[in-house]
């Protein structure tokens, strides 16, 4: 069987948490995604600080980011990460409601390595997530360093 | 001097000619001229008619002259030549003989009819000087060779015929034969007329009138020169003369002394014939031998009285003589006692008397006395003889000095006359050259020259003129009068002036139009003065003539100009732009603007004190300080801003130009004004409008950004509860499944598709909203190819619809790509749908271009059209013909497009009948640049 990496989910709507993790579910891809409510959560995680002080090292195989958020917003976290050497070369993609296209400009500019939008339609949305989670979970290599468990 | 020489040349002719005639008729008188006189030899005769001849044919220019010239020269040559060898080498060819055979006769030791050596030696010199003057281009050497031969030949004539007027003795210098008396005249003659031939042939420029002092010098000094030569040969002449006198005398007492000796021996032989007589006859008896006593008897006498007479002044001679005489007498008697003793006695008694020695004594005596007397004058005669030796060489020096020192001051004379006409030559032709300047400066000076004489008619005219005026000199000098030349008008101004410049002498700078021969004219200043004789008469004018068209022209170009400005200033001043020139403060000229601008009279602006009386106080020195820096060429705005003070008081505001005019004076100021107070006003009123605008716009702007964050809720906000409607609906359906009975089905069909709905409106108004506020890219876009590619796209949406497309080429527009993709995408997609009734529905897409240039591009469908009624509610937001339970729809299509089509400059409309399709028109304006 496949080795399920780790899939991080910044995302602050719970119904939108919620839905992903369905989606997610009926690929049977939920069992280790690491949900945080906001980007200073997402960073907390990620430089294991404040309530994730405790928790063991690696980076997830890849974050799913929410750009409107509260307090961090999603491109904010973006920058983080790219600027961060230890942190840059996690895959980040944009999961997002905004078709702005100044958000998919910035968050190009900043290095994210996908944008998608996610659907109204609730089918094309489980079907984008799904997709989503198996390639960046299981398709692709992770870089050096990732979260892995043998499923 | 060319008159002297044909005379001389005549002169000599006719002597020659006269001998020649003189041998022919054998007539002494037409050969010698003067009885006793030895005559001119036949071929000297000839020599001279042949010479002379040459010299008369010399100075007449013609070609043949030379060759006759020459010929003279040769045949001369041919009779002289050969009497020089005979003299020189002693051999008789009998050259004398050749034309005339002379008589055997002899004048005072000369033979008679040959030709002297001198005369020979002339000959050769003439000769020489004659052929030196046939000579085309001459030396001066040669020339000078010529002049000192005839300088020569007449020396030598001179000196021969002084010998003659002295009656000298000597004139037979040379070997043995003298020169005749006609032969030296003739060449004296020849010699003067040679030298006036050289000196004419170096004057063959005449002479002008006035030579200058030095040449009157050089004159005097020749004819000073003349008067030295004369006079020393008169001084020569007139010793010679003296030394010939005392030449004669001593000639007299020699042969006085001889007569002397011969009469003293005729006494003594008379005295021996006495006493032979004597006794001859007392020894023989015979009475024969007393006849030469008694003729000695007779003959003793008249010898002593000549004796006597002879030494009548030499006293101690006489004396001798005297006692001579009882000698003589004692001798007789006893010569006469011897023969009377004989007579008597017999000869016995005779032969005792002659022992007795009785007569011997006194014969001794007498012998003794006549020897001493004798002695005395040999003793006389030597001395005489020997003066008379020196004198002879003593004469013959004369002669020789004499001939040398006529010869040296000739010379001298010649060279001098010769210095004197080269340096005359020189001044000449310096004359001539100034002559030629001033006549080059008259004809070709670059203005015009003539004389009129009283009636105005042209005396003369210079080429400058003529070439001007277009004629020939012919048709002028004499012919023309001044005023031929002028214009009517010229010659009404040429009457009333011409009488008062014949009156004062002299016009200046009269300005006359002139007539060329082609009838062309010419602009003219003519100026001029009066020569006058010595009664003050007119006699001709002097009159410059300068070509002023040029000056003209650009006077006129000036005046031109001149009314070109006043115009434009007038013009400027109909405008209201005020001008004011100032010169040193002090206005000088104001047009009409100003005057109204500033509200004062032409006469009150120009008595201010200066232009910036007119400035408010506090900004005067401002003002000043810009006009200074103008002044000293310092960079100043040209246009400025000023206020003044108008005339009531009240202030205005200028528009005013600056700049400053060279005009040769003070500076100018010259200051173009135009009145804006108006225009402040409206400034001011147009200042407060845009601050108002820009806070609109400030609000505007923020109105925008409101609506943007109002777009990003939207677009994100709003979706989010729409979508997560849909995700639970969805997991709602899964959850109740089979349980929910077919009403309940229903109703989540209605929610979700509700929802579906919202979505489909809110992403619509984004792309509206979007369309409003992107920035608009400009990029040359291809509507046929961006046609087809959409309806390629929009495939899945009419795969089971029959559809029949047509399109025509549409055209290239500039504009944003994506926008227009959105345009078509909008008006395809909507008439896809209203044909959906249709069976076979035909949407057709095509262009035109208007005649301005514009594209008008259209989609035509034959769907369910609409009613034009209702056409202006077609593009609103949210505005719909047909039900969407008719045709689904947002009601923003084609408000997206209204949008896109006015940001790209153009329009849209449609046209269209309900259930007969629509047309939906887009106008894309004709693109102001190259589209490139």
């Amino acid at each position: 069987m496949n080795e399920l990496k780790r899939i991080m989910l910044v995302e602050d709507s719970a119904r939108d948490v919620e839905l992903t993790l369905a989606a997610l579910e009926e690929h049977n891809l939920a069992n280790e995604v690491i949900v945080t409510r906001d980007g200073a959560e997402a960073l907390d995680y990620l430089y294991r600080r404040g309530s994730f002080a405790t928790r063991g090292p690696g980076n997830p195989a890849v974050i799913l980011l929410d750009i409107k958020m509260p307090k961090v917003d999603g491109l904010e976290v973006l920058r983080h990460l790219k600027a961060d050497s230890s942190l840059n070369m996690i895959p980040v993609v944009m999961l997002t409601s905004s078709r702005e296209e100044k958000d998919l400009i910035e968050s190009y500019r900043l290095g994210v390595n996908a944008y998608v939008v996610k659907p109204v339609d609730f089918d094309k949305f489980v079907k984008v997530v799904s997709e989503l989670g198996l390639f960046w979970a299981v398709i692709n290599e992770t870089p050096p360093g990732s979260i892995k468990q043998r499923n | 001097m060319r008159r002297l020489t044909i005379f001389s040349s005549i002169v000599v002719i006719a002597v020659g000619a006269t001998a020649l005639a003189g041998w022919l008729t054998s007539s002494r008188i037409l050969t010698a001229i003067i009885p006793g006189l030895i005559p001119m030899a036949a071929n000297t005769a000839l020599s001279f008619t042949l010479l002379g001849a040459a010299l008369c044919v010399l100075g007449g220019g013609h070609s043949w002259s030379r060759a006759v010239v020459r010929l003279c020269v040769l045949f001369t040559l041919t009779m002289i030549v050969p009497r020089m060898v005979e003299y020189v080498s002693g051999a008789d060819f009998r050259v004398d003989s050749w034309v005339i055979d002379p008589p055997r006769e002899e004048i005072g030791g000369a033979p008679v009819g040959r030709m002297a050596f001198f005369t020979a030696v002339c000959f050769l010199l003439s000769s020489i000087a004659l052929f030196t003057l046939t000579l085309r281009a001459r030396r001066r050497t040669v020339e000078a060779l010529a002049g000192v031969a005839s300088l020569a030949l007449m020396s030598i004539g001179i000196v021969f015929f002084v010998g003659y007027l002295l009656d000298a003795p000597l004139f037979a210098i040379g070997p043995t034969i003298p020169m005749a008396l006609n032969t030296s005249f003739s060449f004296i003659l020849l010699g003067v007329g040679l030298i006036s031939a050289i000196l004419d042939q170096r004057l063959l420029a005449p002479l002008p009138a006035d030579l200058d002092a030095k040449m009157l010098r050089v004159d005097r000094m020749i004819i000073a020169g003349f008067g030295i030569s004369f006079s020393s040969v008169l001084v020569v002449s007139i010793f010679s003369y003296e030394n010939s006198v005392r030449f004669v005398e001593n000639s007299g007492l020699i042969s006085h002394a001889y007569r002397m000796l011969s009469e003293s021996e005729a006494v003594i032989s008379t005295m021996k014939d006495i006493e032979t007589g004597a006794r001859g006859f007392v020894l023989s008896g015979i009475p024969a031998f007393l006849e030469p006593y008694e003729a000695a008897r007779e003959r003793i006498g008249e010898q002593m009285r000549a004796l006597k007479q002879l030494e009548e002044n030499h006293p101690r001679q006489r004396d001798r003589i005297e006692r001579l005489e009882p000698f003589i007498e004692r001798k007789f008697q006893s010569s006469k006692k011897l023969i009377d003793v004989y007579s008597r006695g017999g000869p016995s008694a005779a032969q005792k008397l002659v022992a007795s020695g009785e007569g011997e004594t006194a014969m001794d005596s007498i012998r003794a006395l006549v020897r001493r007397l004798q002695d005395d004058e040999r003793l006389f005669l030597e001395m005489r003889l020997m003066e008379h030796e020196s004198g002879l060489s003593r004469s013959i020096t004369f002669f020789a000095l004499l001939t040398v020192l006529i010869l040296g001051l000739f010379l001298a004379l010649y060279i001098f006359i010769e210095r004197g006409l080269t340096a005359r030559q020189r001044s000449e032709k310096a004359l001539q050259e100034a002559a030629r300047e001033i006549e080059d400066l008259y004809h070709n000076a670059p203005c015009g020259y003539h004389s009129l004489d009283a009636s105005g008619t042209i005396l003369s005219i210079n080429n400058t003129e003529l070439a001007w005026l277009g004629y020939n000199r012919e048709e002028v000098v004499g012919m023309l009068k001044i005023s031929d030349f002028f214009t009517e008008k010229g010659i009404e101004q040429f009457k009333r002036t011409f009488p008062k410049f014949l009156a004062e002498g002299y016009i200046n700078d009269l300005e006359f139009e002139v007539k060329r021969k082609d009838g062309s004219t010419f602009r003219a200043l003519l100026s001029a003065t009066a020569m006058t004789d010595e009664h003050g008469n007119f006699v001709r004018s002097r009159t410059t003539m300068f070509d002023i068209t040029d000056k003209h022209r650009a006077l006129e170009e000036l005046h031109h100009q001149t009314e070109l400005y006043e115009t434009l200033l007038k013009t400027q001043s109909n405008l209201g732009e005020g001008v004011v020139m100032t010169e040193a403060d002090r206005i000088i000229y104001v047009n009409d603007a100003f005057c109204r601008i500033t509200g004062y009279p032409e006469a009150e602006v120009k008595a201010l004190g200066s232009l910036f009386e007119l400035i408010p106080g506090p900004l005067q020195g401002a003002a000043r300080e810009q006009v200074m820096r103008l002044l000293r060429g310092e960079a100043v705005d040209t246009v400025q801003e000023a206020q003044i003070v108008h005339k009531s008081g009240r202030l205005i505001d200028l528009e005013i130009a600056l700049d400053i005019v060279h005009t040769g004076g003070p500076p100018r100021l010259i200051g173009i004004v135009r009145d804006i107070t108006e225009r402040k006003i409206v400034e001011r009123e147009r200042r407060t409008l845009n601050t108002n605008l820009q806070k609109k716009g400030e609000e505007l702007e923020l109105a925008n950004k409101e609506l943007e964050a109002f777009s990003y809720s939207v677009s994100h906000d709003l979706r989010a509860p729409l979508r997560h409607i849909n995700g639970f609906m969805e997991l709602l359906q899964n959850h109740v499944g089979r349980s929910i009975d077919e009403k309940g089905k229903r109703y989540l069909t209605i929610v979700t598709t509700a929802a579906k709905q919202m979505g489909d409106l809110i992403d619509d108004l984004l792309v509206f909203s979007r369309m409003s506020r992107a920035d608009l890219m400009q990029t040359r876009v291809d509507l046929t190819s961006l046609a087809h590619n959409v309806i390629q796209r929009l495939e899945p949406d009419t795969q089971a619809r029959t559809i029949e497309w047509k399109v025509g080429v549409l055209p290239e527009v500039l504009g944003d790509p994506s926008m227009l993709r959105m345009v078509f995408v909008n008006l395809l997609s909507n008439a896809i749908k209203y044909t959906r009734p249709r069976q076979r529905a035909v949407i057709e897409l095509d262009a035109r271009t208007e005649a301005n240039g514009d594209s008008v591009l259209w989609v035509k469908d034959n769907g369910v059209g609409f009613d034009m009624n209702y056409a202006h509610k077609l593009f609103g937001v949210f505005q719909r013909l047909h039900s969407s339970d008719e045709f689904e729809g947002t009601g923003i299509g084609l408000a997206t497009v209204q949008r896109i089509m006015l940001r790209h400059g153009g329009r849209v409309w449609a046209e269209g009948k309900l259930q007969e399709g629509a047309t939906v028109y887009c106008l894309f304006p004709h693109p102001e640049e190259d589209i490139s």
